[in-house]
């Protein structure tokens, strides 16, 4: 799994956790800026699952496959949902849900990392 | 009329306890079912904590009386249970070979397990009844109170 992919998908996703706290602080609802935060990090999160898989089919297996799983499909849903019940709740609260998800991505890397021990 | 307990900050409570209750749910069934031999008492917790955060989940959506009770109820568990097995895990840390979800206050979850439960007491402490009288929490006054 290429380290460049994992420190991507941790930079943008501390990007947007920022974004998204920052819009919280000055009471704003989740804006356009956010919405493509997502889609870059959701973007990242497929590049480095996709990058996982592939490894995993030439040979290289994770660890413990159940959790690697568990986790990867995590990373791939967690950016939109976050996305979806922010925009339910069209208040600063919106943008702490997007900002708390994207501050959960950089701990979802790190521990796919782990169990596939990269 | 008063303001839903299931929106504003109730909404992010909702998220992270939903996020809560598919991490912990996923996490218990993996040990429970690879490994269960090796921490009994340990997995067991961890499957208790699992449910404890899907009811906990349920009531905070639904947000009629019930749920706000069922809610409490999680919650008070929730936090006599991390303080509990936080303490245990610490002074007798030989009867817990594996971590769960509530070991040393919930330090391999950024102690939310310890701050949530509190978290969401006080937000449901928020008066409910009573129209007029202004909660002393932050929320955006400005924003319509239906949405």
């Amino acid at each position: 799994m290429p380290a460049v992919l994992s420190t991507a998908t941790t930079v943008v996703a501390l990007l947007l956790a920022a974004v998204a706290l920052l819009a919280a602080a000055l009471n704003r609802a989740p804006d356009r800026v956010q919405l493509i935060g997502t889609v870059v990090v959701s973007v990242a999160a497929v590049l480095l699952v996709g990058a996982a898989v592939a490894s995993w089919i030439g040979g290289h297996s994770p660890r413990e496959t159940t959790t690697f799983l568990g986790y990867a499909l995590t990373m791939l849903l967690l950016p939109a949902g976050a996305w979806i019940v922010g925009k339910m709740e069209p208040t600063r609260f919106g943008s702490v849900i997007i900002g708390v998800a994207a501050l959960i991505v950089p701990v979802l890397v790190l521990r796919i990392g782990q169990v596939f021990g990269a | 009329m008063p303001r839903p307990v299931n929106t504003g900050l109730g909404r992010v409570l909702v998220f992270v306890y939903g996020l809560f209750a598919v991490a912990a749910t996923c996490r218990a069934g993996v040990q429970i079912i690879m490994k269960f031999s090796e921490a009994p008492v340990s997995y067991l917790l961890s499957a208790l904590a699992a449910v404890l955060y899907i009811v906990a989940t349920v009531g905070l959506v639904r947000g009629d009386a019930g749920g706000r009770r069922l809610a409490q109820a999680c919650f008070t568990v929730e936090l006599v249970g991390v303080l509990a097995v936080g303490t245990l895990s610490v002074l007798q840390p030989q009867d817990f070979p594996d971590a769960t979800v509530w070991s040393g206050f919930g330090e391999g979850y950024g102690y939310l397990p310890l701050v949530l439960p509190v978290l969401g007491l006080i937000w449901l402490r928020r008066p409910q009844p009573a129209p007029a009288s202004r909660p002393e929490q932050p929320a955006a006054p400005e924003q319509p109170a239906a949405r």
